[in-house]
C-alpha cells in the first residue's frame, strides 16, 4: 500500500487534505447543479426565473463595481424635467426634484439584492451549522443531547420574535442605517435554518447507508462531511433560493416602516426606503412608487420561480429519473418499473 | 455436536440487548417500573469458519438487531461477544475501526443502503478508503476486479445506485462487504425484495463465493426457502429468544419446537394438490415490552400446559433429537409430531398430551 | 353457462413518459367466472398492479392511458364508461384490497368509523342509487328478477328519498349500523371487535389491519374482490391465518376474487385458475393444478422451477438468463424470447404468439401463448 502524496485533487481519501474534502462537496455540488440546470430548461416558468436572476445578478454587480453605468449618477437631483411621468429618457419618470427614478431603482439593485443574499447566507451558515449539530449529534442522555437540546432551545427563543418588532427596537438602539437593519433581519432569520437543516439530517441521520457507512469503519465526522452534507444540500439550496426573495421583501418593510435607510439624504439607495419616502406622494406621481414596489415585486417573483422550479425537480420521487432526463412517473401504489439494466455478464455463474 | 477441531469464529454469550422507552411524566409519578423493548433477549449462538448459520424469525424476533449486534452497530446492553476466541463486546474508536475489517453486513433495503449521491466506486470502496490509504486510481482498480466477482460489469464504476435494479444494488451491497475481505458477512434478508429469478442467482452467487472464499455468513431471513438451500445450521428466533438449533437439513424435515413447527407449517408450496385446509394457529406475536416469564410461544402453542406459563424452558439438548438444541418444556413429547398436524387436512393435533 | 363477472378483452395500457411509451399491459384478455378464484401471478414490473388498477378505473388519467380492449363488468364496457358513473361501479360492484393496510387505512379515523363508511356506502346503493345489489345480498345469477346493472347505472344519481333519508339518520350513533360493523369485524375472525373498533390502525398489528381491510371491503358484498398482494407484507404464519380466513370466506360468500401475488405458493393455495403476466402479456391461463403440474409456457416453467427448493448440496438453483425486459423497449416478436431455451426461429420474428388453447384441460380452459408449446416439459 503505497503512501500517497496530499494533494488536494484527490477528494475523499483518507488523509485528504481540507481542500481535498471540500473539493468533494464542491463536486457534489456541481453535480447537483448541472442535472438541476439540465431539467429546468424543461419547465419554461422556472427557467424564465433562473434566467431572471441571472440578468439581475450580473446586472447588480456590474452596478455596483462601476456607478458610471447608470444613466444619471443614483441621487443627483435635476437629471431633466421635474415631476414628469415615464418617457424617455426617463423611463420611469423623475420626482419633484428631478431624480431619476430608474437610476435610482437600478442603483438600489446591487443594495437589496446583496442585502438578501447576505441575510439569507449568513442564516445559512450559521443557523445551518447549528442545525447539523443539533440534528446529528444527539445520543440521548449524552453531553452532546445538552448541546443540541440547548441548541433548539434558543433557536425556539429566537423563533417567537416577531421580526418587525425586534428591528424596530434594534434600530431605536443602534440608530439609522442599513446595518442595524440587516442585523435585525438575520436575528430573526437563522432560526428557520436550524429547523430545517436538523430536520434534514434527521431524516439522512437514520438512513441505512449511514450505518453502512458505520461499519465500513468511517470516523463519525467523515461520515458527516462525505454523506450528511451531500444528501441535505439539495433542500437547504431550494430553501435557500425561495427564501432570498423574503428576505428582499422583509428588509424592504423594514426599511419601510422605520424609515432607518435615509433617502434620499445619502446613499446607499434601497426599494423599501425609496417607496417611504414617496409614500405620500402616490396620488400625485405614481410612478414614484409604482417602480420601486414593481421592482422588489419582479426580483422575488424570479427567485421564487427559481426556487420552485428547483423545488419540483428535487421532489425525491423524481429524484431517480432527473438525471434521465424524465419526467415524474406517476404509478399506482405498489407498481414498479424494471429500470434499465446494468448487468450483464454471465449467468450461469454458479458455484463451481 | 460441537465441533471440536475449529475454534468458533464467531461466539455470542447471553447477548442482549434493550431499548429503553422514554418515561413519561406520568410513568415516573406513578413510579411505574422502567420499561424497555427486549429485542434480543440472552441470545447464545456460534457461527463457524467457512459455515452459513441462518438466522430465522418473523417480526420481533429480533434477528435484525442481532445482525446489528455481531456488526457491533449497537451496544449491547448485556452479554459477550468473541471473534476468534477475544472479548471484541466493549471495543471502541480506532480499536473498533480496526475489527470491522473481520466482520462486515449487508443490509435489508438495497436502496437506503446506497448513498444515492456517490457513484458505485466510492460506495463500495468505502470500506477500504476506510481502512487503508490508496490512491484512488488503486481504489477504483481494485473494484473495477471486484464487480465482475458478484456478477456486475466492471465498467460501471461511475454510475449512481438509482440506475440499478434491486437485485443490481444488492449486488453493490455485496461487493461493498467484500471489498475488505472480512471473514464473516452478515446478511440481512439479502433476497427479500427481489424476484425468484434473481434470488437464484443472488443465492448461487453467494455460495459460490463462499467456497472461493472460504467465508461464513450470518443469513439473516424469514423466507424458508432460502435458509434451506444456503444455509447449514439454522437458528430460530421468536420474540428475541432462540428457541431452536441444528443442522438445517434436520431442523426443516424433523422440526421440534412447536413455533418450528407453526413457521414450517405456515410456509405456502407451489403445489394445488397440496392445499392446506385449515392453519391452526391462531394470535399474533406478543408484546417485546418487558416480557412476563414463562415460555412466550405459550399464548399461541397447540401444546401448552400449565408449566409454559410460568417457567422459562431453557435452551437445551433433547435426548431423541441429538444434534439440536431446544427450549421447549415437553420438546421430548411433541418433537416428533409432523407439522402437518398444524394444517386441517390432517389429524387434529392431540389437546391433551400426557404430561410428564 | 353462467356469464362471467368481469371480462377483460385485449387490454392494452400504456404509461406516457418523457422517454417514450412505456407499455405496461400489451394485450391482455381473461375472463373471471362468478364465484371463482382467479390468480394472476408475475414478477416485479409484469404489470400486475397496472391490472388491477386499470379495472377499478383507478389509473392516473393523464399518464396512463388504456391504448385499446374492453373490461367488461357485468355486461357493462367500464372504458366507455363516463368517469363520473365510475364510483357507482366501485366497492359495491368491484371492491379492492391493497398490499399495505396500513396505507389504505384512514389513520385519522378509528376502526368503527372506516368499517361503518363501507357499510353506508352499501345501504345508500341498496336504496336506489346503487349499481349492483339492490337487495344487498351477494350476485345470485340464478334470479332472473335482478335488474341488470345497466338499468342502474342509467338511473340518476340521487335518486328520491334514499340521500336525504341517509342524512337524516346521519350524525346520531345508529344502533344498527354499530350491530352491522361487530358483525363484519366478527365475519373476519377478529376476536375482540368491541375493543378493536375504538382503535386507530397504527394501533394495530398488520395481520389485524389486514382483517379490518377485508372487513371492509367485504361489508360492501361486491360481486368481485380484486385482492393485490395482500399478504405479502405480512409474516408467513399471519399469512397463513389470512389466506386461511380468505378461503373460508370465499366458501361462504361466493364472491369472486381476483387475487394477485408474485408468490406461486400464495397462489397455488387459494387460486382456481391462474394467469401468468409476464412484460405486460398474458402468457399462460388455465386450471391452477393443470397449469402448475404442466406448464406449457417456458416462463411459467422457468419461474417454477427457479424457486429455492432444494438443499445446498443437491447443486446450484436453477434461474432464469437475462433479465426482465425494459417495458419501453419490449424486443420483438415473442416478448420473452431473449431468455427462452425453447426459442428458435418463429419467436423472435413473428409477431408475439396468440393465447391459444393447448393441453387436457377440458374446453380450452389452458391457454398458452407460445408457439412450442407442445415440447415444454
Amino acid at each position: 500500500m503505497e503512501p500517497h502524496p496530499p494533494s488536494s485533487d484527490r477528494p475523499g481519501l483518507p488523509g485528504g487534505t481540507r481542500s481535498g474534502r471540500m473539493g468533494s462537496v464542491a463536486r457534489g455540488v456541481g453535480r447537483g447543479a448541472a442535472t438541476a440546470f439540465r431539467s429546468l430548461r424543461t419547465n419554461s416558468l422556472s427557467f424564465a426565473g433562473f434566467v431572471l436572476v441571472v440578468i439581475f445578478s450580473v446586472a447588480a454587480v456590474v452596478i455596483w463595481a462601476d456607478p458610471a453605468v447608470l444613466p444619471y449618477p443614483a441621487l443627483a437631483i435635476f437629471t431633466g424635467p421635474l415631476s414628469q411621468g415615464p418617457t424617455w429618457p426617463h423611463p420611469f419618470g423623475t420626482d419633484e426634484l428631478g431624480r431619476d427614478i430608474f437610476s435610482n431603482v437600478l442603483s438600489a439593485l446591487p443594495t437589496d439584492l446583496g442585502i438578501g443574499v447576505s441575510i439569507a447566507g449568513a442564516s445559512l451558515l450559521f443557523g445551518g451549522g447549528l442545525g447539523i449539530l443539533a440534528g446529528y449529534y444527539d445520543r440521548p442522555r449524552s453531553l452532546s443531547a445538552v448541546a443540541s437540546t440547548t441548541i433548539l432551545r434558543l433557536t425556539d427563543l429566537f423563533l417567537a420574535f416577531p421580526s418587525l418588532i425586534l428591528a424596530l427596537a434594534i434600530t431605536v438602539a443602534l440608530g439609522r442605517g442599513v446595518l442595524p437593519i440587516v442585523l435585525a433581519v438575520f436575528l430573526t432569520w437563522w432560526p428557520y435554518y436550524v429547523r430545517l437543516v436538523r430536520g434534514e439530517v434527521l431524516a439522512v441521520k437514520n438512513q441505512p447507508y449511514i450505518a453502512a457507512a458505520r461499519a465500513a469503519g468511517v470516523t463519525e465526522r467523515r461520515i458527516v462531511l462525505r454523506h450528511v452534507l451531500r444528501n441535505i444540500l439539495e433542500p437547504v439550496i431550494v430553501y435557500f433560493t425561495l427564501d432570498i426573495g423574503t428576505v428582499i421583501v422583509t428588509f424592504s418593510t423594514v426599511a419601510f416602516v422605520t424609515g432607518g435607510v435615509p433617502y434620499p439624504t445619502s446613499p446607499p439607495v434601497e426599494w423599501g426606503a425609496m417607496i417611504a419616502f414617496y409614500a405620500d406622494r402616490v396620488n400625485s406621481l405614481p410612478w414614484t412608487v409604482i417602480f420601486p414596489g414593481l421592482a422588489i415585486f419582479v426580483t422575488v417573483l424570479a427567485f421564487s420561480l427559481l426556487g420552485d422550479g428547483l423545488r419540483d425537480l428535487l421532489d425525491p420521487r423524481s429524484r431517480r429519473i432527473t438525471a434521465q432526463a424524465g419526467a415524474a412517473l406517476p404509478l399506482p401504489a405498489g407498481a414498479e418499473l424494471p429500470t434499465a439494466e446494468a448487468e450483464s455478464g454471465p449467468y450461469a455463474g454458479v458455484a463451481p | 455436536m460441537t465441533d471440536a477441531a475449529s475454534e468458533p469464529l464467531l461466539e455470542t454469550i447471553s447477548i442482549a440487548k434493550y431499548f429503553p422507552l422514554a418515561v413519561s411524566a406520568r410513568d415516573w409519578l406513578g413510579r411505574t417500573p422502567a420499561r424497555s423493548i427486549h429485542a434480543v433477549d440472552e441470545v447464545s449462538l456460534t457461527v463457524r469458519s467457512g459455515e452459513t448459520l441462518a438466522l430465522i424469525g418473523e417480526s420481533g424476533s429480533g434477528k435484525t438487531t442481532f445482525g446489528w449486534l455481531v456488526a457491533r452497530l449497537h451496544e449491547p446492553t448485556q452479554g459477550t461477544i468473541r471473534f476468534r476466541g477475544q472479548d471484541v463486546t466493549h471495543l471502541s474508536g480506532s480499536a473498533l475501526r480496526a475489527w470491522r475489517r473481520n466482520v462486515q453486513i449487508v443490509f435489508q433495503d438495497p436502496v437506503g443502503s446506497l448513498d444515492p449521491r456517490l457513484r458505485v466506486w466510492q460506495i463500495v470502496s468505502e470500506p477500504i478508503r476506510a481502512q487503508l490509504p490508496l490512491r484512488r486510481a488503486a481504489v477504483r482498480e481494485r473494484v473495477a476486479e471486484l464487480l465482475p466477482q458478484v456478477g456486475l460489469p466492471s465498467d460501471c464504476l461511475d454510475q449512481y445506485p438509482h440506475e440499478f435494479s434491486g437485485g443490481g444494488r444488492q449486488r453493490l451491497s455485496l461487493a461493498r462487504a467484500l471489498s475488505i475481505n472480512p471473514s464473516l458477512v452478515v446478511l440481512d434478508e439479502p433476497t427479500s425484495a427481489l424476484d425468484v429469478a434473481v434470488q437464484a442467482q443472488v443465492l448461487n452467487r453467494l455460495v459460490g463465493l463462499q467456497r472461493e472464499r472460504g467465508l461464513s455468513y450470518l443469513l439473516i431471513t424469514h423466507n424458508v426457502a432460502t435458509v434451506r438451500y444456503a444455509a447449514d445450521r439454522v437458528a430460530v428466533l421468536y420474540v428475541g429468544q432462540l428457541i431452536e438449533i441444528g443442522p438445517v437439513r434436520a431442523v426443516l424435515t424433523q422440526p421440534v419446537h412447536p413455533y418450528t413447527k407453526a413457521l414450517l407449517a405456515a410456509v405456502p408450496v407451489p403445489d394445488p394438490k397440496r392445499r392446506r385446509a385449515r392453519y391452526r394457529i391462531s394470535g399474533e406475536v406478543p408484546t417485546l415490552i418487558n416480557p412476563k416469564h414463562g415460555c412466550r410461544f405459550a399464548p399461541r402453542c397447540p401444546f401448552v400446559i400449565e408449566r409454559c406459563r410460568v417457567e422459562d424452558p431453557p435452551l437445551r439438548p433433547v435426548a431423541e433429537f441429538p444434534d439440536r438444541l431446544v427450549a421447549c418444556h415437553r420438546a421430548e413429547e411433541v418433537g416428533s409430531i409432523p407439522p402437518e398436524t398444524l394444517i386441517g387436512s390432517g389429524p387434529a393435533p392431540p389437546d391433551r398430551l400426557p404430561s410428564s | 353457462m353462467t356469464e362471467p363477472v368481469l371480462s377483460i378483452e385485449d387490454l392494452s395500457v400504456s404509461y406516457a413518459t418523457a422517454s417514450g411509451s412505456v407499455h405496461a399491459l400489451s394485450h391482455v384478455s381473461l375472463e373471471i367466472l362468478p364465484g371463482r378464484v382467479t390468480g394472476i401471478v408475475g414478477e416485479t414490473g409484469c404489470g400486475k398492479s397496472t391490472l388491477a388498477h386499470a379495472i377499478p378505473g383507478l389509473l392516473p388519467v393523464p399518464a396512463a392511458q388504456v391504448r385499446g380492449g374492453r373490461i367488461v363488468y357485468r355486461g357493462i364496457d367500464l372504458t366507455k364508461l363516463p368517469r363520473w358513473k365510475l364510483p357507482m361501479v366501485r366497492g359495491t360492484g368491484i371492491g379492492m384490497i391493497f398490499q399495505e393496510p396500513l396505507n389504505s387505512l384512514n389513520p385519522a379515523f378509528r376502526i368503527y368509523d372506516q368499517v361503518a363508511e363501507a357499510i353506508r356506502i352499501r345501504r345508500i346503493r341498496e336504496r336506489g342509487a346503487g349499481a349492483t345489489h339492490p337487495e344487498g345480498a351477494p350476485f345470485d345469477y340464478s334470479r332472473p328478477e335482478s335488474p341488470s346493472t345497466a338499468a342502474t347505472l342509467t338511473r340518476p344519481i340521487l335518486p328520491g328519498g334514499a340521500v336525504q333519508e341517509h342524512l337524516k339518520t346521519r350524525g346520531l350513533h345508529d344502533p344498527s349500523m354499530h350491530d352491522e360493523v361487530i358483525e363484519a369485524l366478527t365475519l373476519v375472525r377478529i376476536n375482540d371487535p368491541e375493543t378493536i373498533v375504538r382503535l386507530y390502525p397504527h394501533e394495530l398489528s398488520g395481520g389485524m389491519r389486514q382483517r379490518v381491510m377485508i372487513a371492509q371491503a367485504l361489508s360492501e358484498r361486491p360481486s368481485l374482490l380484486i385482492a393485490d398482494e395482500p399478504t405479502s407484507a405480512l409474516d408467513v404464519t399471519i399469512q397463513a391465518q389470512v389466506l386461511t380466513l380468505m378461503k373460508e370466506l370465499i366458501d361462504e360468500l361466493h364472491t369472486s376474487i381476483l387475487f394477485i401475488s408474485h408468490d406461486l405458493g400464495v397462489i397455488a393455495e387459494i387460486a382456481d385458475d391462474v394467469g401468468v403476466l409476464y412484460a405486460g402479456r398474458l402468457v399462460e391461463l388455465g386450471p391452477v393444478a393443470e397449469v402448475f403440474e404442466r406448464p406449457r409456457h417456458p416462463y411459467t416453467r422457468a419461474l417454477l422451477h427457479a424457486a429455492p427448493n432444494r438443499f445446498k448440496d443437491e447443486g446450484p438453483l436453477d434461474s432464469i438468463p437475462g433479465t426482465v425486459p425494459n417495458l419501453a423497449r419490449l424486443p420483438m416478436g415473442c416478448v420473452f424470447h431473449p431468455r427462452c431455451a425453447f426459442a428458435r426461429e418463429k419467436c423472435p420474428t413473428d409477431p408475439a404468439p396468440p393465447l391459444r388453447p393447448i393441453g387436457t384441460a377440458p374446453a380450452g380452459e389452458h391457454r398458452t401463448a407460445c408457439w412450442h408449446a407442445e415440447e415444454v416439459t
